[in-house]
């Protein structure tokens, strides 16, 4: 067939041979991993058009993952593919059972990250290796209360305050739930590519945090629900399968609604969350044109938040607090009454002020489409979901997929409306209010320009 | 008479062709003793070679398989108490107990195990595109049944050599929009209230359509926990599984039951054995489409795994082991009486039937009868040499310890029978097994008799059976735990 892509794929368990330091939950490296309970993997698949114009889609089990890394670890699968580092796009499933990858203070973590880029180029040579040729279909489906948004309006039963909680801060004790936030976009997109001689390779696009199999204490390392995610597919449907996070800053995948609740082991949840991928697999793909595979960059810059100067030297005190301490009470104690909401916030406002001297707000921004209907943008942090539903609505792709903590990580990156409350996302994000609005409209103009090319 | 001697000649068949198989190898004995309570597994796969008709909608021998779905299987949990008390459980993917080739499973598994035949508990999963293991009449199918009996009787003998020390847990979870009573009714526009189900009637779907009564989304978890062995899960649910089937499919599958074992053992790395519920009433999909979740087998099976695994992560309470106690009666419920006219009624649209098949001509002259369905016109036939001592129904209670209980029922339960006595069992978890030993249809409940359905049209039971046979088990259940 004419205009026929070419797709491969590799998937390779990364396990640590030593004890390494665990990241997630705002405490890196202060545990070490003991067990395992579902594989940190490195996945590549590899994407060539019939001019042989490739990339590679990379996704790695670690919660987030800094330029310096991932730029060491795009050099080395450039090196083993033999394409450019800027048709490499490396992203982070952001499991918070992650391995803490910026702590090569640890002589562990020092040999991980050097095993790391060995599989790394490892997985992208064999996904090139293994290209074959491809049909492409696409579709969509509603999940059914498999993620939400994690900022609740409350209402004080005594005195009537209507306020928001969040996950990570304050208290519903004494209010009753009223509704979540905003509504969360539960769609669950998915690319397969039909090979001849090989299995399907089919990637999916969904938003929830993966806090399955995490916890300040727990020292367990684990790919979390797309781990769990990844295994059921690919038996149940004789695929290989990559998982792709998507715009979950605000979004989790479990509520502390307990009516809405519904799995709360990341095994459950992510067998739950195949069994909608096979019904969609089944019943909702459209065969789409192949084409060109086609990548543009391009730099933005951000916002950067102010800090106020009068809350400087409180937060320095609320941090010492928390590093001695790790009590979050003590750290409110101390804190609230000067506006300093937790340790997080006093941190945020100690490297947001470190941030205004030495950043400018410049990221990288990706845009990537396969033939006439399919694209895909990738943003560096945690972006909030209805950013990522403005940049699928105005894209001028049928298809469009966000693929979230790539290549760098530069936090949260809020909706507007999130900074007419506080929370622990905006409390500790670097950006200003409307910037997020900024980078989906700068992505829609991205793809306008992409599909004119 | 005609099915007894069928029966018998399939299980000597069965028990003869398995010994024949073996026929020049030593005889393999089991030890049974065991010290403490211990339980063992195996699972057979048993799909047949050559093509054989397919089960389900009642015409069999219309379809033969051409592919293989989700692998047919049977799975053996073998549990003994220590104190010299065995119970043998059998689930398979056949469609239920009816056959001969299911009823001589036991007697079989009993002469090479020395389990006594009644601890051996066979149930059919009631896929509805499993092998039709019936029609003995041809070569295939007798060949087809020695194989898959020796394989089963194989893997009791396997399970028995398995069994290690356990500790037993006992939970469960609600499903979610997955299991529906397959029973609707509907305000038309003149409001008249009409009803109509999966099997009969005409549907009318508008915003007033709501299902007669609510199914029961409970699944029952039960987990053993083995030393230097992997742990083994059993579960019992209710729904239908007829995803993969059709009247004019020819795909040979387990179902969404087989999709849900490999979507559970695949993620958790634990051994699970289904048994199917009180599914008489209780469809896997709804005809109200708002409902749907799912009309795809791996789907369902994958999403049921999910709430699986769900449970037995969060859900489970462990409970003391302890005795295994077994009580079984035969039980004699009222038979459907059959009146004179129906019954010429009855006879004259079965031949007409055959005549006519299911034209539009057929369907007006059954329309000036009291006649609804073909299904109704055998019914009525098959019912008019029923009498109380042919129609009875072979009834287990066991219990394990002082906590965990299930009860074995021979046919297609409606599911509120199944909640009263899992609410009137005096133990903490109560599962109830359908499909099981042998089988005698359809049993509605009371309520189900207050409108006409495929169910009651061809029970052979009067109204109000299911709800006594409840009470019934409920008696033995409260037997069991006063004399334990």
């Amino acid at each position: 067939m004419e205009n026929e892509f070419r797709v491969g794929y590799k998937r390779i368990a990364m396990v640590p041979k030593a004890s390494i330091p665990m990241g997630g939950f705002g405490n890196e490296g202060k545990r070490l991993h003991q067990t395992i309970s579902e594989d940190i993997c490195v996945i590549c698949v590899a994407i060539s058009d019939e001019d042989d114009s490739t990339v590679i889609l990379s996704t790695v089990d670690f919660g987030y993952c800094d330029e310096r890394f991932t730029d060491s670890l795009r050099d080395a699968m450039s090196k083993a593919a033999g394409i450019d580092r800027e048709r490499i796009f490396v992203a982070c499933t952001h499991t918070h059972s992650s391995p803490a990858i910026k702590r090569d203070d640890f002589e562990s973590m020092a040999q991980y990250r050097q095993d790391i880029l060995v599989w790394g180029a490892q997985a992208a040579r064999e996904a090139m290796e293994d290209r074959k040729p491809a049909q492409m279909f696409t579709g969509s489906i509603e999940t059914h209360n498999l993620n939400f948004i994690k900022h609740y309006k409350m209402k004080d039963t005594t005195t009537g305050e209507i306020s928001v909680v969040g996950d990570q801060f304050g208290s519903p004790n004494g209010k009753i739930f009223l509704d979540h936030m905003t509504k969360v976009d539960p769609t669950l997109h998915l690319v397969q590519f039909t090979r001849e001689g090989g299995k399907d390779v089919v990637l999916a696009n969904f938003r929830a945090h993966p806090h399955f199999t995490g916890g300040m204490t727990k020292t367990v390392l684990s790919a979390d629900f797309p781990g769990a995610f990844r295994r059921a597919l690919d038996y149940m449907n004789d695929c290989h399968c990559i998982y792709l996070q998507g715009a979950c800053g605000n979004v989790n995948s479990s509520t502390r609604m307990h009516d809405e609740r519904r799995f709360t082991t990341h095994l459950s949840h992510g067998t739950a969350l195949a069994a909608t991928a096979i019904e969609c697999l089944d019943k909702h793909m459209t065969q789409v044109k192949t084409g060109k595979v086609k990548v543009m960059q391009q730099v933005f810059y951000g916002e950067i938040n102010s800090v106020d100067p009068a809350m400087v030297e409180k937060a320095r005190e609320v941090a010492d607090i928390w590093h001695e301490t790790l009590d979050p009470a003590k750290c409110r104690e101390v804190g609230v009454p000067h506006g300093i909401r937790s340790p997080y916030h006093a941190e945020a406002i100690l490297w947001n002020l470190e941030r205004t001297k030495e950043e400018d707000g410049r990221m990288l921004f990706n845009a990537l489409s396969l033939g006439d209907e399919f694209s895909l943008v990738t943003y560096p942090g945690e972006m909030y979901d209805s950013i990522s539903v403005r940049t699928e609505e105005n894209s001028p792709y049928n298809m469009t997929m966000m693929l979230c903590y790539c290549n760098h990580h530069f936090g949260y990156l809020p909706s507007a409306v999130a900074y007419k409350y506080t929370s622990y996302e905006t409390d500790i994000t670097r950006f200003a209010p409307g910037t997020g609005e900024q980078v989906a409209d700068t992505y829609v103009q991205m793809l306008r320009d992409l599909k004119e090319k | 008479m005609k099915k007894l001697l069928a029966f018998l000649l399939v299980a000597v068949m069965v028990l003869s062709l398995w010994g024949c198989s073996q026929a020049g190898t030593k005889e393999e004995t089991v030890d049974l003793d065991v010290n403490g309570f211990q339980v063992g597994y195996c699972r057979v796969v048993i799909n047949p070679i050559k093509a054989i008709p397919l089960s389900g909608y009642g015409n069999p021998q219309s379809r033969y398989f051409t592919e293989v779905g989700e692998d047919i299987t049977a799975t053996v949990v073998a549990i003994s108490d220590g104190e010299g008390s065995h119970i043998l459980l059998v689930s398979t993917d056949i469609s239920t107990a009816q056959s001969g080739f299911m009823r001589g499973l036991a007697p079989a598994i009993s002469q090479k195990t020395g389990v006594p035949e009644d601890k051996i508990i066979v149930a059919g999963c009631h896929s509805h595109a499993a092998p039709d293991v019936t029609y003995t009449d041809e070569p295939a199918v007798v060949e087809y049944n020695t194989m898959a009996a020796g394989k089963i009787v194989d893997a009791a003998v396997a399970a028995l050599k398995d069994r290690k020390p356990a500790q037993m847990y006992t939970g469960s979870v609600e499903t979610e929009g997955l299991n529906f009573v397959r029973h609707y009714k509907s305000v038309t526009d003149e409001g008249e209230t009409v009803y109509f189900g999966d099997n009969f009637g005409t549907a009318i779907i508008n915003d007033t359509t709501v299902h007669t009564t609510e199914a029961d989304p409970t699944m029952h978890l039960l987990k053993f926990t083995r030393e230097g062995g992997e742990d083994v899960v059993i579960v019992n649910w209710r729904a239908h599984p007829h995803f993969d089937d059709g009247s004019a499919r020819t795909l040979l599958s387990s179902d969404y039951i087989g999709s849900f074992r490999n979507a559970f053992e695949d993620q958790t790395g634990v051994n699970v054995v289904f048994f199917q519920g009180a599914a008489g009433n209780i469809n896997s999909s709804s005809y109200i489409s708002r409902e749907r979740r799912t009309v795809n087998g791996r789907t369902f099976g994958t999403l049921l795994a999910g709430y699986a695994i769900e449970g037995i992560t969060n859900n489970m309470t462990k409970v003391d082991t302890g005795r295994i106690q077994h009580q079984q009666v035969e039980y004699s419920p009222q038979v459907k009486k059959v009146d004179s006219v129906m019954y010429s009624q009855a006879m004259m649209i079965s031949s007409l039937y055959d005549q006519m098949g299911n034209t539009q001509d057929f369907k007006d002259i059954m329309a000036t009868t009291q006649i609804r369905s073909r299904y109704h016109a055998n019914a009525i036939i098959s019912n008019a040499g029923l009498t109380e001592g042919n129609a009875k129904m072979t009834l287990n209670a066991v219990s394990i310890g002082e906590d965990f209980a299930f009860v074995t029922f021979p046919g297609e339960m409606f599911d509120t029978i199944s909640v009263n006595v899992e609410e009137g069992s005096p133990y903490d978890s109560t599962m109830f097994i359908g499909y099981s030993v042998h089988h005698v249809g359809y049993i509605p409940s009371l309520i189900a008799f207050e409108y006409t359905s495929y169910e009651t049209d061809i029970t052979r039971y009067e109204a109000g059976t299911g709800e006594a046979v409840g009470e019934q088990f409920i008696k033995m259940l409260t037997e069991l735990k006063t004399n334990g």
